[in-house]
């Protein structure tokens, strides 16, 4: 991303042929990454952010073509969360994050697939069909942002955007190789994300690399008073120096490395962690009891919230609407029936009856006070350690039909993402090695609330030292 | 369930969620082992209190725009379902 931004001072490429080429190879690729194409208007855009240029605007994101995951608003472009209930829903408003983007001249390229309103870790519950991942197409790119990986993966866009609410940034940017952040909870708006679970969704940056997912990420964070979980704090310019580990405590957690874990994942991850110790950082064994219960309080406070927050799909005001019948009651529940897929249903049903009279108390009240209890865990940890490292997810990509009938098992693959969801700390994966198949491996960095700066440091002398983000499929 | 969250769902939908819904529920139980005696529940992550406004009008969308993903409109309204009974 970087380098073409310099190309484009050079002169070598203007942004307008960039993304003419961009938009061929979209069409011609059948990964399935995008939904939607900004087409006509993104060629429009490109054609403005080269006048700039010659002009002599020096902004690096100026002309660079972005991907953006189909649940984040875009004005006149279609959004829809790839769900039938949404397929023809075409925003009248810009989410916080894509006026952002305009404002310093990035280019639009199109709305990407995802699973259906941000549910799985697949990207097979879209109503659009799967997206293949670019490094065998037979296998999943992960999800729910896998539309988004797999076009930065497959150089079908400079950099996306995609959203996390349990791994689903972390997790396909893993499976696809490249470099994906979950920011801290409030540091980027969620003004214009569909919302899957209040509490929990962030949008994130999605790159080749630590730097570029730092460029897109200076320019999305920062308070926005239209999200009122938005932190009102002033951030300053994010370095693209890389860290001096010298001197830097990693904690390496005990229950990231146990039974679960494929021993090819767990191979890459602990070259990686001596590769930072060689480069001067101290590990330290940290201890975090609580977070065995991460996935079982997941999926209580992310489908309660899911519940309430898709109660809004009523068939009155946007979406699909079934018009046969006259009665409200029938219509809501026929247009909601044909409107959700699958995995929309099950999680829209176990939210109703974690949130239902008699069983709040025993799910979801408990829920949320093992979620206070998960993120003491990590308090108690940084005072140990400067930032944790450990495996994203315990496997490499998997068949594109491997687990379709096992929601419980594609659940217990979000063991190692959840946890940082659940205390609102950022964290990020990227690439540390191939497994026994050839795929991708990720590694994931976490650290405190605020200190997103400080694992895309690291990243970015990792990075300096390896060539695993440089390799593509 | 299905009646409380607004979905039809058919003969087969049931047996399937009934046989998905009764694992993760299963699943979820080993939560009962956590002592939470007096641990306050997490509402949310940062330290926030409530964040108010001025209680000022602002520009906001118009109702062509408001309408234009409509599935019925009647004039400048949605169009809905009768509510409450004729007679």
């Amino acid at each position: 991303m970087l380098d073409t931004a310099r190309k484009f001072r050079k002169e070598d490429i203007s942004p307008l042929s960039h993304v003419e080429a961009l938009l061929d190879r979209i069409r011609q690729s059948d990964l399935n990454a995008y939904v939607t194409l900004n087409g006509d208007n993104a060629l429009v855009d490109a054609k403005a952010a080269a006048q700039s240029i010659d002009r002599g605007d020096e902004d690096l994101l100026a002309g660079l073509a972005i991907a953006v995951k189909d649940n984040i608003s875009t004005r006149n472009l279609r959004t829809t969360c790839s769900s039938n209930m949404l397929r023809f829903f075409v925003p009248p408003y810009d989410a916080h994050v894509i006026g952002l983007l305009r404002e310093r001249g990035a280019v639009i390229l199109g709305k990407t697939n995802m699973d259906e309103f941000a549910m799985g870790s697949t990207t097979t519950t879209s109503a659009f069909g799967p997206t293949k991942n670019p490094w065998d197409v037979t296998k999943t790119p992960g999800g729910s942002s896998g539309g988004s990986a797999a076009a930065v993966a497959a150089g079908l866009c400079d950099g996306a955007l995609g959203s996390d609410t349990g791994g689903s940034v972390r997790q396909p940017a893993s499976f696809c190789g490249i470099t994906g952040l979950k920011p801290t909870y409030g540091s980027v708006s969620r003004y214009g994300l569909v919302a899957f679970a209040s509490s929990l969704d962030q949008i994130g940056p999605m790159g080749r690399s630590a730097r570029d997912v730092a460029v897109l990420f200076d320019a999305i964070r920062g308070h926005d008073p239209r999200d009122s979980t938005s932190i009102p704090k002033r951030y300053g310019r994010i370095s693209l120096d890389g860290l001096d580990l010298r001197g830097v405590r990693i904690g390496v957690p005990d229950p990231f490395f146990s039974e679960g874990l494929s021993r090819d994942v767990e191979r890459s991850v602990r070259f990686a962690i001596a590769l930072f110790a060689e480069l001067g950082a101290e590990t330290v064994a940290i201890d975090l009891p609580h977070i065995r219960y991460g996935v079982a309080v997941y999926y209580i406070v992310a489908t309660a919230e899911a519940s309430s927050n898709l109660a809004r799909y009523d068939g009155v005001r946007y979406g699909l609407r079934d018009t046969e019948n006259a009665d409200l009651f029938e219509m809501y529940c026929e247009t909601r029936a044909q409107g959700f897929g699958e995995e929309v249903k099950r999680r829209i049903m176990l939210g109703t009856y974690a949130l239902s009279a008699g069983y709040y108390d025993a799910y979801y009240r408990k829920a949320s006070q093992v979620r206070t209890l998960i993120a003491e865990d990590f308090r108690r940890a940084f005072k140990q350690c400067d930032m944790i490292a450990g495996p994203t997810v315990p496997v490499t990509a998997f068949g594109l039909d491997e687990m379709v009938d096992d929601p419980l098992g594609v659940y217990l693959l979000d063991t190692y993402t959840i946890p940082a969801s659940l205390a609102g700390i950022p964290a990020l994966s990227i690439p540390c090695g191939f497994g026994d198949s050839g795929l991708p491996v990720g590694l994931q960095l976490m650290a405190p609330a605020f200190m997103d700066e400080l694992i895309l440091g690291a990243a970015m002398t990792f990075q300096d030292r390896t060539r695993f983000h440089e390799v593509r499929p | 369930m299905a009646r409380l969250a607004r979905l039809r769902v058919n003969k087969d939908e049931v047996a399937r969620f009934c046989r998905d819904l009764s694992s993760v529920l299963a699943y979820m139980d080993m939560l009962r082992e956590v002592d939470t005696g007096d641990v306050e529940a997490t509402v949310h992550v940062q330290a926030l209190v409530n964040v108010y406004r001025e209680d000022a009008p602002g520009p906001s969308l118009d109702v062509g725009e408001a309408l234009r993903n409509a599935p019925r409109v009647h004039g400048n309204a949605f169009e809905v379902p009768l509510v409450m009974d004729e007679d």
